[in-house]
């Protein structure tokens, strides 16, 4: 199936590193959320990092373990520039993005 | 599906289901739409050997492309389902139409006839010991 | 119900016996007599944790652990345990077509590799032709023959004192290398990764449901434990036949005065019957997962229950996996064979024990049917001796296999 120029693949997205406006990895891209808007499911934000990971595979009870938290954002769909797939880049300063918190 | 989708936890890698309950193949892949100043669309789901291979290298996946279209060059690698189809998500993804109508069995018919109707009882179709 | 769980439980009791359990308690009993019992039991125990489990989980999400292994933790990750149970699940095969190989030439004196041709043939029948319930309920029946090692060990009266000592770890007498070799090598032949996700199969075949949790428990419970009580009884034997006599185990003809002794001229007959019964049906199991494990990580239809033409690829896997399979064991040694898969086994196991520390957690698989605290723990610990297990598998090999 050939790939058209401006399509995306949701599955080589996922755990690519993101980073910063100063070239520092943020975290990896671990969940897509998508919304409905008319008739299309469009994307609304992406989670990043550890949190978020953990979140995904819902390992709450590991939550239990010592250490500091686990680091996680959530950005919206304009705060990552995903041009170069390859390399997601935040468009925003990192104090911009909200904070995934461990429950 | 009011809540947001969560595209990783509910649909990627998850088995898909036609409308008559018929597995498809597992979501290998989902294709999203990139615009110019807007969030990017999801547009399909995607179940191709190549496509899962991909995603620990993208050599293996070619290679495994590569292969497929020598075993069988008249074969489409891979379906492609229109995500507009997606009915439910969850633990299994179900869409609305017709299996056979896409391309989810074309291996499992070239498979079909290319071994098992040529050994003994592999004609028979149902289940065994009707 | 009764019908179902008797036949359940002797299902479960093949699934615990085969080529390698067999070779592993002989070798153990008859080398260290009972200092090794403790490991089956605790190999046992495992097992039944984790059998239980993933009844759990595919009862209540009609997904196998193959499935959910896929599904929660994607394909990258899924890639690993495909990779690695490909090749141990050939190895596997190839252990149980020569132990039924092996049988055979117990029987007749012609050499094994004559038989195997025809063994692999008469395993890819049963697989094409059969439907689930006459695979696993037949074999089962049959394979109730290996309760022999049960009673020659009962009938040669051991120090069953000797024998509860055995149940307490300990350190080694002599030969620690070869010891935890052994040990290994027990934990890898009953903790077999190709077991658990046979086991979700078989209980989404059978169409388990909630309302069934309590037959997975006691099927897992029960069957296991007798599997185990089987495979202690070989070892008992082993020690109080072989030991005494400083006979050593390292050809299957070597193994067969386990059951001589207690039986007599019928001892031969019992062993052959029992090795071959439990091996085919091990094939039959090891054979059924390949094309499971396929279909399931991939998604294909899947079902022992319908004919090759519904599910081509499904059938064209356990077809295909018969062939390397067969091959195998004609060019080396089935023992040695059987041992070293048993070893690697250990290995691998980590990679399908690890992820249902996760799963066994996720409420939309398992709904109000999740672990509880004591289940985490107890998952926890067997994932931590897995990988304990895994890293000094190789070296124990080298040094003492």
């Amino acid at each position: 199936m050939a790939k058209k120029a401006n399509e995306l693949r949701l599955e080589l997205l996922v755990g690519r590193r993101v980073y910063d406006v100063d070239h520092r990895v943020v975290g990896r891209l671990e969940e897509f959320r998508a919304t409905r808007e008319d008739d299309e499911w469009v994307i609304s934000e992406f989670d990043i990092g550890r949190a978020a990971l953990l979140e995904r595979l819902a390992i709450r009870h590991l939550g239990w373990l010592p250490g500091r938290r686990p680091a996680g954002y959530r950005a919206r769909w304009d705060q990552i520039d995903l041009s170069e797939p390859d390399r997601p880049r935040l468009t925003v300063p990192i104090e911009a993005l909200k904070t995934l918190r461990r429950r | 599906m009011d809540e947001p989708l969560r595209l990783v936890r509910n649909v990627l890698d998850k088995q898909i289901y036609d409308a008559n309950d018929v597995r498809l193949g597992k979501v290998d892949g989902v294709v999203l739409l990139s615009r110019q100043g807007r969030p990017p669309r999801v547009i399909a789901l995607v179940s191709s050997m190549p496509t899962a291979w991909r995603r620990l290298s993208p050599r293996l996946g070619d290679w495994i492309e590569r292969f497929q279209r020598w075993l069988a060059p008249d074969l489409r690698v891979g379906t492609r389902i229109r995500f507009e189809h997606v009915v439910h998500t969850g633990i299994d993804v179900n869409v609305d139409i017709d299996g056979t109508k896409t391309d989810a069995f074309v291996w499992e018919n070239w498979i079909r006839k290319t071994f098992v109707e040529k050994m003994p009882g592999g004609t028979g179709s149902g289940e065994k010991g009707e | 119900m009764i019908l179902q769980l008797a036949l359940g439980i002797i299902t479960a009791i093949g699934g615990f016996l085969d080529a390698g359990s067999l070779a592993t308690a002989a070798v153990a009993g008859a080398l260290f007599g009972f200092q090794l019992v403790w490991v089956v039991v605790v190999a046992t125990g495992c097992i039944i944790l984790l059998t239980e489990m993933c009844g759990r989980l595919a009862a209540v999400s009609r997904h196998t652990l193959t499935d959910a292994i896929r599904e929660r933790l994607g394909f990258r990750y899924f890639a690993a345990p495909l990779a690695a149970e490909i090749v141990v699940d050939i190895m596997v095969l190839a252990a149980e077509i020569g132990g039924v190989a092996m049988a055979l030439h117990l029987a007749t004196g012609f050499d094994y590799r004559l038989f195997v041709p025809a063994v692999a043939l008469v395993l890819w029948a049963l697989l094409w032709f059969g439907n689930f319930s006459v695979i696993e309920n037949a074999i089962a029946f049959l394979g109730l023959v290996t309760l022999a090692f049960v009673f020659g060990a009962l009938r040669m009266h051991p120090s069953w004192t000797e024998v509860a000592h055995g149940a307490v770890p300990s350190l080694p007498s002599h030969d620690r290398a070869s010891y935890w070799f052994n040990a290994v090598s027990i934990v890898g032949s009953v903790l077999q990764p190709f077991v658990l996700n046979f086991y979700a199969s078989g209980a989404v075949e059978e169409k388990w449901r909630v309302k069934d949790l309590w037959l997975n428990r006691t099927v897992a419970g029960l069957g296991m434990s007798f599997g185990g009580a089987i495979a202690l009884g070989l070892l008992v034997l082993a020690a109080t036949v072989l030991g005494p006599r400083g006979m050593h185990v390292d050809t299957y003809e070597q193994a067969v005065p386990v059951l001589v002794g207690p039986f007599g001229e019928w001892g031969l007959s019992l062993f052959v019957a029992a090795l071959g019964i439990a091996c085919l049906g091990a094939a039959a199991d090891v054979g059924l997962n390949f094309a499971y494990l396929l279909s399931q990580g991939f998604g294909w239809n899947w079902s022992e229950n319908l004919k090759p033409h519904e599910d081509a690829r499904f059938a064209a896997a356990y077809s295909a996996a018969v062939v390397p399979a067969a091959l195998l064991v004609m060019l080396f040694d089935p023992l040695q064979v059987t041992l070293l898969t048993m070893a690697l086994n250990a290995v691998i196991a980590p990679l399908i024990v690890f992820p249902l520390l996760i799963l066994m957690n996720d409420k939309q698989y398992l709904r109000d049917h999740t672990n509880g605290v004591i289940s985490n723990l107890l998952v926890s610990a067997v994932v931590i001796l897995a990988f304990a297990v895994a890293v000094v598998a190789i070296p124990l090999e080298i040094l003492g296999g």
